[in-house]
């Protein structure tokens, strides 16, 4: 039999054991090329990202992903050598020599990665497609058509190098694994157990402390300028946490496993169950395999979501903002009393007389001579502060529609209208107001709020004073400005208003309009979110698959110990409830580690953002969504696996069973046998 | 017969498509026989056993093992069935191998929802009888296999099943620790009633054995008993008749 048809007749034999190898590698494959030619369409990355934080991300993103298609072409080849190894060995034992089994071998892997490399290209360019032109549909990002081919001649070239560089080494480590083992050594290579890995106290502890100081290091970004990200710089301790991070999920999962699996053994009433003694065992089995997937799935899904929760930060704070930043469908300072006139006019159009509820604010502008002051103060063209009266205030959150009464100010007392939350206290500061003819005033900031009634455009560092203070103060004959806002019912949806009252303020920077404020945003801002979501849930899907592949891979493994458990009187209902045991186990930890890592990422991103939003219900929305996103993925990956495993232990109706060999050798052997005992006579 | 059989099987009837494994066998098994299944290679003892063992089902006929009859059951009471009476040894030894020994000995026992204390003391109780009591942390493919076949066959006992089914246990082993499993089957059932089933090719296998059966084109075609012989005449008796079948067969094919 020539060498190629025995590989053809073996591709056919093993179709389905095949097919998952070529499945899952052409699958990463197919990322893998569709985000180079996605990453290398600079055209796109700049229409879509424009210069945002995202496009850096995309370089860190890159290197990881050639990381893990490296790791997972590996973890796979080892997954089929080993399967394949049984029966190789058994040709070698009827005559071919070791040069000749690697051949074997070598032939179906490279015919195997060839084949997944083509898949791989032709559906990650049709993926590509389909991901444009909903970007282009969607969000009306214009793009020449001459820029979306589905073939990127650069991405396949480093697609393809790449795969061939990575086949090499496969073949190359394939050949060093065969010449270094002896026949018998091969023939039992697949039942073989992994070394257990030693419980060490020092890994245990080394691990568990980086990742407490990872987490702590990532949360001392909030003391601000105390902390050590300022006072030791951005980019060693973002280093540093990174590597605490990374160090302490290798160590800890590769000491708390263990040490998790003693525990339930020791425990004999939990471990003498019938569940239970068979799944420990045959986890432990792989367990240096299980834990290096379970570190890589758990580090690229904390990336994934940290990614997916940095993008849903960057969105939606802006987006939540705009109730501080535009606290009226539409403002603007009164400086022409036609053109306002007009303004109320054309909303009535619209709207109704009583659809339209207007207000005027006087503002006092006083400069201060205390120290000390807030950074609102000057963070302005002419630095002061404003000065509204209580009542005004009062007023106008009423037409915010909070009705509450905070008119309890007296004598001196003001409250200081925040731009942000931040560590700044102001209650308790007395700030001295300057007034004409070298008069002053104490003011004492009684208290401090981030509901402001005119936009942060028109008005920073506002104080809310007493009206009797106010007039007082107004009397003195300090500077004053008028601001007009318009509520209203629906107004500030109202795009027909706002096309029409625009043209009224062009190049006017101090016409606040909530909607337009909002459209200009989600305009320039959705293709990132998009991308971040998509980028994301590719690499939660990605650890995913390595997931489902170790469990169908450990799964197969496992065929025959099925069936023996079928003999000695296992329903086939419990033999599935191990199954998901183990399912469970491998999706459980990289979902809780990855979950905490992101939640500790976003904590610190989270300072990273002006935060205009004082409201914490607020602050759990990225971590809900990332996470809510990944636990549907994984919750999807369950039942997959669930089912493919059910599929790989009954699906079949050839009873794989009894016998160890593979479906042929016993033929083999005995013809063999037969031969040589010929040849005896 | 009496109504001590454990097992009565009426004209059983096994075929694949063309083929009938199984023709038209009637078998009784007495509580605490030891009985051996003899025939040549394709004769149907395979086959026999795995239907009598629930492990395949007949085309026809009836199997009655303490007296319910096995072919009515569906598949999770055949499985309640195997868990509750029976107990398995195979050529092959079918050991899980992710298991340490003692581990593989205690699965059948958590089947049963046994006190952990209760499993530990039991196997340490049955690893003696076997003497496996110092291979009990290893793992499968730590021991040699006749020291697999004894651990298999202590995971067959442990639960002191009704039944012992056992196909070629002694296949694939050296005579002397062939011999040695063999002692010990002869010891439980002798000791403790236990009712063996046991499929071989071999003669000195058979001659541990009460009563043989032998099998030719999945029809019983002579039944040899040991009565109050000794071993030695029995193993003779075995080999004798071999031959004549043998022989018989060679006339016939020639
Ligand atoms: N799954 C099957 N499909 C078709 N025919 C089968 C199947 N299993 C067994 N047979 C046939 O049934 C007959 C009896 O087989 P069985 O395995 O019972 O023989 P055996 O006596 O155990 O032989 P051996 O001593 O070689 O193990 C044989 O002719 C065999 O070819
Ligand atoms: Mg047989």
């Amino acid at each position: 039999m020539s060498l190629f048809r025995i590989v053809q007749k073996n591709l056919k034999k093993n179709l389905s054991f095949y097919s998952l190898y070529l499945g899952s590698v052409a699958f990463v494959l197919m990322i893998f090329y569709f985000s180079i030619s996605f990453g290398s369409n600079d055209l796109i990355v700049s229409r879509l990202m424009g210069d945002n934080k995202l496009q850096a991300m995309i370089k860190v993103v890159l290197p990881l992903l050639m990381a893990f298609v490296l790791f997972y072409m590996s973890y796979s080849n080892t997954f089929f050598m080993k399967r394949r190894m049984k029966e190789l060995s058994i040709y070698a034992l009827l005559g071919f020599n070791k040069h000749k089994v690697i051949l074997i071998l070598g032939l179906e892997n490279i015919f195997i990665c060839l084949l997944a490399l083509g898949i791989g290209i032709i559906v990650g360019g049709i993926v590509y497609i389909v991901l444009i032109q909903i970007v282009v549909e969607w969000l009306g990002v214009s793009l020449e058509p001459s820029s979306i081919v589905w073939f990127n001649s650069d991405a396949a070239l480093i697609t393809v190098s790449f795969v061939v560089l990575a086949l090499i080494v496969l073949l190359f480590s394939n050949y060093r694994f065969i010449r270094k083992h002896t026949l018998l050594d091969l023939v039992k290579v697949e039942g073989t157990r992994e070394k257990p890995i030693q419980l060490k106290l020092w890994k245990a502890i080394v691990g568990f402390v980086s990742l407490v100081a990872g987490y702590m290091l990532a949360l001392d970004i909030k003391r601000g300028a105390d902390s050590l990200w300022v006072t030791v710089g951005f980019a060693p301790l973002s280093m540093l946490t990174f590597i605490l991070i990374v160090v302490g999920t290798i160590l800890s999962i590769h000491s708390f496993l263990p040490y998790a699996l003693n525990k339930i053994k020791a425990a004999k009433h939990s471990f003498y169950r019938n569940t239970m003694i068979i799944t420990i065992p045959q986890f432990v089995q792989r367990i240096t395999s299980n834990a290096r997937t379970l570190i890589v799935s758990t580090l690229i899904s904390a990336t994934a979501l940290g990614l997916l929760g940095a993008g849903v930060i960057t969105f939606y704070y802006p987006v939540k903002a705009i109730e501080r930043t535009n606290p009226a469908a539409f403002e603007f300072p009164v400086q022409d009393e036609g053109l306002t006139q007009k303004a109320l006019n054309i909303v009535k159009q619209n709207v109704g007389a009583d659809g339209i509820q207007s207000k005027q604010t006087t503002i006092l502008e006083v400069e201060s001579s205390s120290k000390n002051l807030p950074f609102e103060y000057s963070a302005k063209e002419k630095a002061g502060f404003d000065l509204i009266s209580a009542s005004d205030y009062q007023s106008s959150l009423a037409l915010q529609g909070d009705a509450q009464n905070r008119n309890d100010l007296t004598g001196n007392q003001a409250i200081f209208i925040k731009y942000n939350q931040n560590n700044v206290d102001e209650r308790g500061k007395v700030y001295t107001l300057k007034l004409p003819q070298s008069q002053s005033i104490d003011i004492d900031v009684a208290n401090t709020t981030l509901e402001n009634t005119i936009s942060f455009a028109n008005s920073v560092g506002t104080l809310v004073v007493p009206d009797a203070l106010y007039q007082q103060i107004q009397a003195t004959g300090v500077p004053s400005r008028q601001i007009m806002s318009i509520y209203g019912e629906g107004l500030r949806n109202n795009s027909v208003v706002h096309a029409q009252l625009s043209p009224l303020f062009t190049d006017n920077v101090y016409f606040q309009s909530a909607i337009g404020k909002r459209t200009t945003f989600l305009q320039a801002n959705s293709s990132s979110l998009l991308i971040s979501i998509f980028a994301s849930t590719i690499f939660l899907i990605s650890t995913g698959s390595i997931l489902y592949f170790t469990n169908i891979s450990n799964t197969y493994s496992k065929i025959n110990d099925f069936r023996i458990l079928e003999k000695l009187g296992y329903r086939k209902s419990k033999i599935k409830k191990i199954v998901n045991y183990q399912i469970f186990i491998t999706l459980i930890i990289p979902y809780i580690l990855g979950s905490l890592h992101s939640i500790f990422a976003l904590e610190c991103f989270k300072t990273l953002m002006p935060n205009l939003i004082g409201d914490s219900s607020a602050f759990w929305l990225p971590e809900i969504v990332a996470i809510g996103i990944f636990t549907v993925i994984y919750g999807v990956y369950y039942l997959i696996t669930q089912y493919s495993s059910y599929k790989v232990i009954w699906g079949r109706k050839v009873k794989v069973a009894t016998t160890m060999q593979p479906p042929d050798s016993k033929r083999y052997v005995s013809s063999f046998a037969k031969r040589r005992a010929r040849s005896y006579k | 017969m009496t109504n001590d059989a454990v097992l009565i099987a009426k004209n059983i009837v096994k075929s694949y498509d063309h083929v009938k494994a199984l023709n038209e066998i009637s078998l009784d098994v007495q509580k605490g026989e030891f009985v051996g299944i003899m025939g040549s290679s394709g004769s149907g003892k395979t086959t026999l056993l795995n239907v009598l063992s629930t492990i395949d089902h007949i085309s026809a006929g009836e199997i009655f093992i303490n007296g319910i009859e096995i072919s009515r059951l569906n598949d999770n009471q055949t499985s309640d069935f195997r868990k509750d009476y029976l107990g398995f040894i195979f050529q092959e030894y079918l050991l899980l191998d992710s298991l340490t020994i003692q581990e593989n000995i205690a699965v059948p026992l958590t089947l049963l929802k046994k006190k952990p204390t209760e499993i530990e003391a039991s196997i340490r109780a049955l690893a003696k009888r076997f003497g496996i009591e110092n291979q009990l942390h290893k793992y499968p493919n730590e021991l040699s296999g006749g020291q697999r076949q004894r651990a298999a066959a202590a995971r067959a006992m442990i639960k002191n099943p009704s039944i012992l089914f056992a196909d070629e246990p002694t296949g694939a082993l050296d005579s002397n620790s062939a011999q040695e499993l063999l002692e010990k089957l002869k010891e439980i059932n002798e000791e403790l009633h236990t009712t063996i089933l046991m499929v071989t090719h071999d003669a000195y296998s058979a001659s541990y054995a009460n009563r043989i059966i032998i099998l030719k084109d999945g029809q019983t075609i002579k039944q040899l008993h040991k009565a109050q012989k000794s071993r030695q005449t029995f193993f003779e008796e075995i080999l004798e008749e071999i031959a004549v079948l043998s022989n018989r067969t060679l006339a016939t094919s020639m």
